[in-house]
């Protein structure tokens, strides 16, 4: 067993380790701007935005994977844009697994943002304009702390999201060992190599890292919300 | 400072249809819940929009759907005090008043006139209501806005609480230079903070004038029960200054001419609340009536 730990090579957990802060920033951002924007607007449009903004949630992780290959391929438009004018590149490098982890994450903070924004009491924010507070000050001062145990919690579900993150990695980032092989990664290559030990390391490490997530954010809420009686 | 308001807007199933124009200080809505006084209270505050029409304070349009102008609620300068109170859970005391200024000293000194001394730490959850709605009342005074809405500001306070705390109120705002609008559904709130007054109903006004007028001659029966008549008497025309009430056996002289000839008649509160349905006629003259439709 001993033997085993001693010759594995730690990067995939670095690399998911890293890949899941870097999604977790950006999708913590846009996803509390999107669904400040979404509760700004109503009707058919709300409903359009969304749902383009939720369907990576339910679409197979492979097939939001192929569309971000079309997009950022640099034998297309964008792709070939992006290398000649900035000189990056996403598909098959660490770029490319934040990119697919932010998209499969992206829903979970905007959707869990956007049901505590919309238990934010309306008057507290009709309150802060007739007091002549600026939007951002009302988003900020007002909207965020009263909103942020949904934050935190999708803030932990992207998290657990995007360092678990498979089919879009695999298919924009590829499985370059020390550059895009991520854990999950590593569980299926291992695997299908035959190397079962190695990839229950990788599952343990896995699984227990999930579940302290989970206790973390759950005892969070215990302390903050008021008593629920059981069902 | 001259308020002129004359909106319309549509929701759903309800049409809201308000037009006035009032230079008096002290302005009262009165309406039963859904009549579409909070919706008024909202629109000229600018945190709902009407559809067509005009809302004027001073020299200053706030919103006229023919020149394209609405002011957002921020430039608006008029405080607004919630139902709920709308205090900011996540702030103490101390922040919730001062979110508009910086000045230390002024909040200090609204704090120490509200008697809310002591509670400068405290979080919105951890107060009484009445120490809510002063808090509350503190934070739209540091804000120094032209004109204060009050929506249903007692409706949330205990009853046997109530009185004092209506007075308690009318002293912190006596001091206040500006407009003040109250929308109530309870007659006495309406008596203790208006000098003129509209009835609402179904997004309507029924009747617009003196608060004296409108307590002492309802224009309609509806009116009537809206500003709290109960027990209403049919009365029928002797003469032109003369009616009769049969169910009270009595005959009253009016002061003012009768034309129709049926008019109903109330009594005036203290007489409305004794026990007996049909007090002794003899005590009753024309000063305790409430005279509606003359």
């Amino acid at each position: 067993m001993l033997d085993i730990l001693m010759n594995i090579d730690w990067s995939p957990f670095w690399i998911s380790l890293k890949t899941g802060i870097a999604a977790t920033a950006i999708a913590f951002v846009l996803g509390i701007l999107f669904a400040a924007l979404v509760m700004r607007i109503s009707g058919k449009l709300q409903w359009l935005i969304d749902a383009v903004l939720t369907l990576p949630l339910v679409l197979p992780p492979t097939v939001a994977g192929f569309f971000l290959l079309i997009i950022f391929s640099i034998r297309r438009p964008f792709g070939a844009f992006l290398l000649d004018t900035f000189d990056i590149k996403i598909v098959q490098t660490w770029k490319g697994c934040v990119i697919a982890a932010v998209v499969i994450a992206f829903p979970l903070m905007y959707r869990n943002t956007r049901a505590a924004f919309e238990q934010v009491d309306l008057t507290l924010i009709q309150a802060g304009r007739t007091l002549g507070l600026g939007e951002l000050t009302i988003l900020i001062k007002i909207i965020l702390p009263n909103a942020a145990p949904g934050i935190i919690s999708g803030t932990m579900l992207a998290f657990t999201r995007a360092i678990g993150e498979y089919g879009a990695t695999a298919m924009l980032a590829g499985n370059i060992l020390g550059k895009t092989r991520t854990v999950s990664m590593a569980i299926a290559t291992e695997t299908a190599n035959g190397h079962y030990d190695v990839a229950g390391v990788w599952v343990i490490i896995i699984v227990v890292l999930s579940f302290l997530i989970m206790t973390i954010s759950n005892r969070f809420f215990e302390s903050k919300r008021t008593h629920v009686g059981k069902w | 400072m001259l308020l002129e308001v004359n909106i319309k807007k549509e929701t759903g199933s309800f049409s809201l249809n308000v037009d006035f124009t009032c230079d008096e200080k002290y302005i009262g809505l009165m309406g039963a819940s859904g009549s579409g006084k909070s919706m008024t209270l909202k629109c000229i505050a600018g945190i709902m929009t009407p559809d067509c029409g005009r809302i004027v304070l001073g020299n200053q349009i706030l919103f006229d759907s023919e020149k394209k102008i609405n002011l957002p609620p921020q430039k608006r300068k008029i405080g607004y005090l919630f139902q709920n109170y709308a205090l900011f859970p996540n702030l103490t005391v101390e922040q919730n008043i001062g979110i508009t200024k910086a000045d230390r000293a002024v909040i200090h000194q609204l704090i120490r006139k509200m008697r809310l001394e002591g509670l400068e730490k405290r979080y919105p959850s951890q107060l009484s209501g009445g120490q809510q709605q002063r808090v509350a009342l503190a934070r739209i005074l540091a804000y120094e806005p032209n004109m204060i809405l009050l929506d249903e500001p007692f409706s949330a306070i205990d009853a046997y609480l109530r009185e004092q705390l209506q007075e308690e109120m009318l002293t912190i705002l006596s001091e206040y230079q500006g407009k003040l609008i109250t929308v109530s559904h309870n007659p006495e709130e309406i008596e203790t903070y208006a000098t003129q007054m509209a009835v609402l109903d179904k997004g309507s006004i029924l009747q617009y004038g003196a608060v004296e007028e409108v307590f002492s001659h309802p224009a309609t029966l509806q009116t009537a029960r809206i500003i709290g008549c109960r027990k209403i008497a049919k009365a029928t025309r002797i003469d032109d200054y003369h009616i009769n009430i049969q169910e009270y056996g009595l005959t009253v002289t009016t002061k003012r001419k009768v034309t129709g000839d049926v008019i109903h008649v109330a009594l005036k509160a203290p007489l409305d609340n004794r026990k007996i349905p049909v007090p002794d006629g003899k005590e009753i003259t024309e000063n305790h009536l409430i005279y509606i439709g003359l």
